[in-house]
């Protein structure tokens, strides 16, 4: 009898324990950064489960101070392709996730002043968007008037150039669920 | 006369010749010890003969094959013990099975955002945090096992209003991927409030 309840008590952990790994698992890698432009789309943790689109935005700092490539960044193999490698330092500035909801932009701060906002413009399907975002200035004058893009889930765009503290902003926006 | 305890023996039995059994008559009534050990040796006999006719039911119903198989009831008896400890060991196993296929399922699932990642107007920052090794995600699992995902159109850039400014648009190429870049050179006049902020991350 104490055989079978210690073999009860095994099978217990046994399905528990892997279920909490999982979830730790999936809140540490949704820090994580793939691949930008990885063409396979992320697949989602549950399937069939509904899940929100969301923009993950990763705001680099790129500079010649011989810096290196910042861990913090993953992979992210384009940024040994020109024109990002005339570029010998990366810094992870700022990351954040904001919600891709149709009517809802959002807005995001960027360190040199400026705000970005994406908005979701159409859901092409359960795992592609069409999604817009613009950069305006701190007087409310536009930098980058309107960028349309389509995409799907895990797929990212990158949008560069802005001088930064003798350097520039690179914007890597990928979606994500 | 010397009377030995064989002699004695066969005269009870009466196996011994006339002459002899007359010599060990006379040597009886001389010695009386010897008298009493024959009167033991009858006592024996009746006691031989009582348990033989009472045990004769049971050595006529001996049987080989019966007493084999009571002497190989302790192994049987063994065998029924084992059964509940193959019992565990099969239910181990079978929670180790099941908990390997979590395991694979769960390392197998891809990244997922936090519950409840924020909604509303304002941004919400996630944690800065290194990349770790992380696990091989569902396209590695599947192009191990020599299974090929169908190839999705990389992102596109459909439209761009750069403004007053300059820009151009490009793909960068790598072995895995196609992404597109909006590059824009920001060489103009700096912004009217274009404070460093940076030092705040």
């Amino acid at each position: 009898m104490k055989r079978v309840s210690l073999a009860l008590c095994s099978l217990v952990a046994a399905l528990t324990l892997p279920a909490y790994a999982g979830k730790e698992r999936a809140a540490a890698g949704a820090a994580n950064a793939p691949s930008a432009g990885s063409a396979a789309p992320a697949p989602s943790a549950r399937p069939g489960a509904e899940q929100p689109l969301l923009a993950e935005v990763l705001i680099l700092h790129a500079t010649n101070e011989q810096k290196g490539i910042d861990p913090r960044i993953g992979k992210l193999p384009e940024l040994g392709k020109s024109p990002f490698s005339n570029y010998d330092s990366y810094q992870v500035l700022d990351r954040a996730r904001l919600p891709l909801k149709k009517d809802a932009p959002q807005n995001l701060k960027l360190p040199n002043g400026r705000t970005l906002q994406v908005r979701l413009l159409d859901e092409l399907g359960p795992d592609s968007v069409r999604l817009s975002a613009s950069i305006n200035r701190p007087s409310g004058k536009e930098f980058l008037p309107l960028l349309e893009v389509k995409a799907h889930v895990g797929q990212a765009f990158i949008v560069a150039g802005q001088s930064h503290k003798k350097g520039i902003l690179v914007l890597v926006i990928r979606v994500v669920k | 006369m010397s009377v030995s305890r064989e002699q004695l023996m066969r005269y009870h039995d009466g196996d011994l010749p006339e002459a002899e059994a007359r010599e060990v008559e006379a040597a009886i009534e001389q010695e009386p010890a010897l008298l009493e050990e024959l009167e033991a040796y009858s006592e024996l006999g009746s006691f031989v003969r009582a348990w033989d006719q009472a045990n004769a039911g049971k050595l006529a119903s001996f049987d080989v094959t019966d007493s084999v198989l009571a002497a190989l009831e302790p192994p049987r008896a063994r065998v029924h013990s084992l059964l509940p400890r193959i019992a565990t060991w099969v239910s181990l196993s079978a929670a180790i099975a099941a908990g390997s296929v979590l395991v694979v399922r769960s390392w197998s699932a891809a990244p997922m955002a936090p519950p409840g990642a924020g909604s509303g107007e304002s941004a919400e920052h996630g944690e800065l945090a290194p990349p770790t090794a992380s696990a091989p995600g569902l396209a590695a699992v599947l192009a191990a096992v020599g299974e090929e995902l169908p190839k999705l159109p990389p992102a596109t850039i459909e439209s761009v209003d750069f403004g007053s400014n300059t820009g151009e648009v490009f793909v960068v190429s790598t072995d895995s991927s196609e992404t597109p870049v909006v590059w824009m050179p920001d060489d103009a006049e700096p912004d009217e409030d274009n404070e460093d902020r940076s030092e705040s991350l």
